[in-house]
């Protein structure tokens, strides 16, 4: 395992800086997945900017009106916990919930789970439907992304090279985002999700639904989304709509056919509660 | 080159360490403490399971610096003036135990349960332990393990 150098910034801007005047250092934080990759040879990570000590102010759970607002270093644990979260966007929860194990989420980050960029990402599909906006900021000042624009293709992602995700700011309904999240994996804890799926509703919104490991990237369900609006609740034409958003692959884990029941599946258990 | 300190098994030790060294490295290389175990080497097996302030974490995922400052207890800081913790009298009671390699790093996350949650459902038993892989006792005995270390008062730190 090569590490050539690590910087441990003790505030955000000098981390921001240092970034900026190195721009091959990467960030770490709980190094659930980056220790890993280490360990498997990966050269990505051999210059490293450590951010744990930017926790006490990059790590919160509030609600601010209508925005639930989670800092981008709050582990899995604190969100899939939270009581704010769990009823206000219980989906989140246990989104967070089912990442890793008891151990990782101790120690992963939320904004980790994101940045890694891995298309079966247990927080992402939640967040997707429910329109989150990655908060950042570079040396020169603080921009927004939607989430829809962040993830470009697996490990890929939209921020700028110098920048650091500081929060995900969630829109959530007056009477909260009901719904929920499913995964489907070869076992029940550190899995990597076969398929996933949330499926979130309010009143203003209506449906929203959202892909994990069927595609790229997670996915959004816009098909998915026009059926459930129309009270079209069958399993066929859930089995439709589903298979118009996914773009699954066939790999060692699961055909794609596989993934397509299963997203439909899952989706028609969602509108069952 | 890193200087770091923490608290390991309530003692308070000093040491440089490399920027590739992984916690698990130093607890079983720097400071001979081979009760933790490395079996997967990335955080899917549970075996190399610490207490970190209080919590349990893989130490194979923790790159050794970041234990600055930390309390760490590993399986050889849970026995207290020669009396085995509650959590080890019930696996020995329990039968919970046949290879032993899981063992530590089972003991460790029941503990961290335990001190979170002193009297917790067989679900989340099941949930907190679902971390840890055991290749021999089939868990059944784990779970009732963790079950009577809770009556035992395991969740005493």
């Amino acid at each position: 395992m090569r590490i050539d150098d690590v910087y441990i910034a003790d505030s955000l801007e000098k981390a921001l800086s240092f970034k900026h005047d190195h721009p091959d250092y990467r960030w770490i934080c709980g190094g659930t997945d980056v220790v890993p990759a280490l360990r498997d040879g990966s050269p990505v990570y051999q210059k490293l900017i450590d951010i744990n000590q930017l926790r006490p102010s990059l790590d919160y759970i509030r609600q601010d009106g209508g925005v639930l607002r989670i800092g981008a270093l709050t582990e899995h644990k604190k969100i899939a916990l939270n009581e704010v979260v769990r009823t206000v966007f219980p989906a989140l929860a246990k989104a967070c919930g089912s990442v890793g194990s008891a151990q990782i989420r101790v120690r992963a980050s939320l904004a980790g789970n994101l940045a890694n960029a891995s298309p079966a990402a247990d927080s992402a599909p939640a967040l997707l439907a429910a329109e989150a906006v990655i908060q950042y900021q570079t040396a020169q000042g603080k921009g927004s992304i939607p989430i829809a624009e962040f993830f470009l293709g697996p490990r890929r992602i939209s921020l700028p090279a110098d920048g650091l995700i500081t929060e995900i700011a969630i829109p959530v309904p007056k009477d909260g985002w009901k719904g929920d999240y499913y995964k489907v994996g070869a076992r029940a804890a550190l899995t990597i999700a076969i398929a996933s799926a949330a499926v979130l509703y309010s009143e203003e919104t209506g449906y929203r639904a959202a892909f994990g490991s069927v595609g790229p990237t997670v996915l959004p369900g816009p098909e998915t989304k026009k059926v459930l609006d129309e009270g079209r609740t069958d399993r066929k034409s859930i089995s439709e709509a589903v298979r118009k958003d996914v773009r699954p692959i066939d790999d060692v884990r699961a055909s794609a056919e596989y993934r397509r029941l299963v997203c439909s599946n899952l989706v028609w258990m969602a509108v069952q509660q | 080159m890193k200087h770091i300190s923490f608290v390991l098994n309530h003692e308070k030790v000093e040491l440089d360490v490399a920027a590739n060294e992984r916690l698990l490295d130093v607890i079983r290389g720097r400071f001979h403490l081979t009760g933790t175990k490395e079996a997967c080497g990335q955080g899917e097996c549970g075996a190399c399971t610490i207490l970190l302030n209080g919590e349990a974490v893989h130490s194979c995922l923790m790159l050794a610096y970041q234990a600055d400052g930390a309390d760490i207890v590993t399986i050889e800081g849970l026995a207290k003036d020669g009396e085995l913790d509650a959590v080890q009298q019930a696996f020995l009671e329990a039968g919970a135990i046949q290879c032993g390699y899981c063992t530590p790093g089972m003991i460790m996350s029941a503990k961290g349960l335990l001190l979170a949650n002193p009297h917790p459902t067989a679900d989340e038993i099941k949930e907190a332990l679902s971390g840890n892989l055991c290749r021999c006792t089939g868990y059944v005995k784990i779970q009732q393990a963790v079950e009577l270390a809770a009556e035992k008062g395991g969740s005493r730190s």
